[in-house]
């Protein structure tokens, strides 16, 4: 289990001290596929960075009872938009790579994976196209053998065709002990792929529910973000009849 | 093919330009060995110094005393100091690499393996500077063994 206990963490930039995440409470039970959601600056990239330790924290972040050091990174991958693969090797040298560091590597899914999105073996990743090298991330954080697998904003830059197929390959190939923790802008879209839903606004956890809960109880993923973040209904008809005058 | 071999690939951070780097290091390095060789020069004007001519001949002087070998050799120092300078640059260059490359640097402080980022930045500079050390050992006992040679023994300080 993944236990995220009052983690505090102040940014300091030229305006100042910015809190970009407050007390945050949080357990990850193995083999749950858990979403993370709010808005740009909510907090979602520097929670992942603090529990992986690329930044430094208050608090506590504990995997099955001990802290995140050498002995247990390897049970955490990242996938992250902002690429964290070699660009100038080919996936193939990746593979080599990783295999070489991460004894628990999944070769088969590997390939199976590299097959299904056609990607190319021996082509240095930068002239990959962004959907490409989104994709390729992916498939080394699934394929690196962790048991904690963070994905942020892992999808952005792919087409919504390619993000249905994978969400469903996903489901199907990850085995019942390993952990999505994954955030993404994308509700509606992974809505029937996660079990629960954690929101996070202004470094703080607003929200943590359910889907099949929510589910029972007639309401949408988006409904309940709605509902959580206060969102205004008729904030766009208002907006317009300002600007354009008319009601 | 020799010339890639000296540092292998492996030893250089994934993807990174050592050809490059390797090409540098030679080209530092071997212009620190063509300068060195200036050495003979000394050796020859501290030879010189120790003989006379008289009526056409060739004469060891009388108390005559060569330099010491250190001082023929004191400034060398500075032709390799680029050589090593060089190389303590390419272990932050290394480092700045995993930055720039992408945020591959989040791949490396992920690995378990304790201490991988920091070997991969430091390895191949300091396998350059301790196969250059050792090039340099050997350059000088070769130029203290012509020393010893050219140097008449009575003359040797």
């Amino acid at each position: 289990m993944l236990e995220i206990k009052n983690v505090k963490k102040i940014h300091y930039n030229k305006s100042g001290a910015v809190r970009a995440l407050n007390e945050v409470n949080l357990s990850l039970g193995a083999g749950e596929i858990v979403g993370l959601f709010g808005e740009n600056g909510a907090g979602k990239s520097t929670l992942f960075k603090c529990i992986l330790g690329f930044y430094s924290c208050d608090g506590e972040i504990l995997l099955d009872g001990e802290k995140i050091s050498r002995s247990n990174i390897a049970r955490f991958s990242f996938a992250t938009c902002e690429h964290s693969f070699f660009p100038n090797l080919s996936p193939e040298m990746h593979r080599e790579f990783y295999q070489m560091h991460f004894q628990t590597f999944r070769e088969k899914r590997f390939e199976g994976l590299m097959k299904f999105f056609e990607l190319p073996l021996n082509k240095p990743l930068k002239t990959f196209s962004t959907g490409q090298k989104n994709q390729f991330e992916v498939i080394m954080a699934l394929c690196q053998g962790a048991d904690y697998i963070l994905m942020d904003e892992p999808f952005a830059g792919n087409d919504v065709f390619n993000r249905e197929d994978f969400y469903k390959l996903l489901l199907g190939i990850l085995e019942p002990e390993e952990t999505i923790f994954l955030s993404t802008h994308l509700i509606e879209e992974v809505e029937h792929f996660i079990g629960r839903a954690v929101l996070l606004r202004k470094g703080e956890i607003v929200g943590d529910a359910c889907v099949l809960a929510l589910e029972e109880d007639g309401r949408t993923l988006m409904d309940y973000v709605k509902e959580t973040y206060g969102y205004c209904a008729n904030r766009v008809s208002t907006a317009l009849e300002e600007i354009t005058g008319k009601l | 093919m020799l010339r890639r071999d000296i540092i292998p690939r492996k030893y250089f951070p994934p993807g990174y330009d050592y050809e490059k780097e390797t090409n540098i290091t030679l080209f530092l390095f071997g212009t620190g060995t063509a300068l060195s060789f200036q050495y003979y020069w000394k050796l020859y004007r501290a030879v010189d110094a120790l003989y006379i001519h008289k009526n056409g001949k060739l004469l060891l002087s009388e108390y005559a005393v060569a330099p010491p070998f250190g001082h023929l050799v004191s400034s060398h120092w500075m032709f390799f100091a680029p050589f090593f300078l060089f190389l303590l640059a390419a272990m932050l260059h290394h480092y700045m690499y995993y930055c720039s490359a992408g945020n591959c640097l989040y791949l490396m402080r992920r690995l378990p393996k304790r201490g991988a980022l920091f070997k991969s930045c430091v390895q191949a500079p300091l396998l350059s500077m301790g196969a250059g050390t050792v090039l340099l050992v050997f350059l000088h006992l070769i130029f203290y063994i012509i020393y010893l040679i050219m140097i008449p023994g009575e003359c040797l300080p």
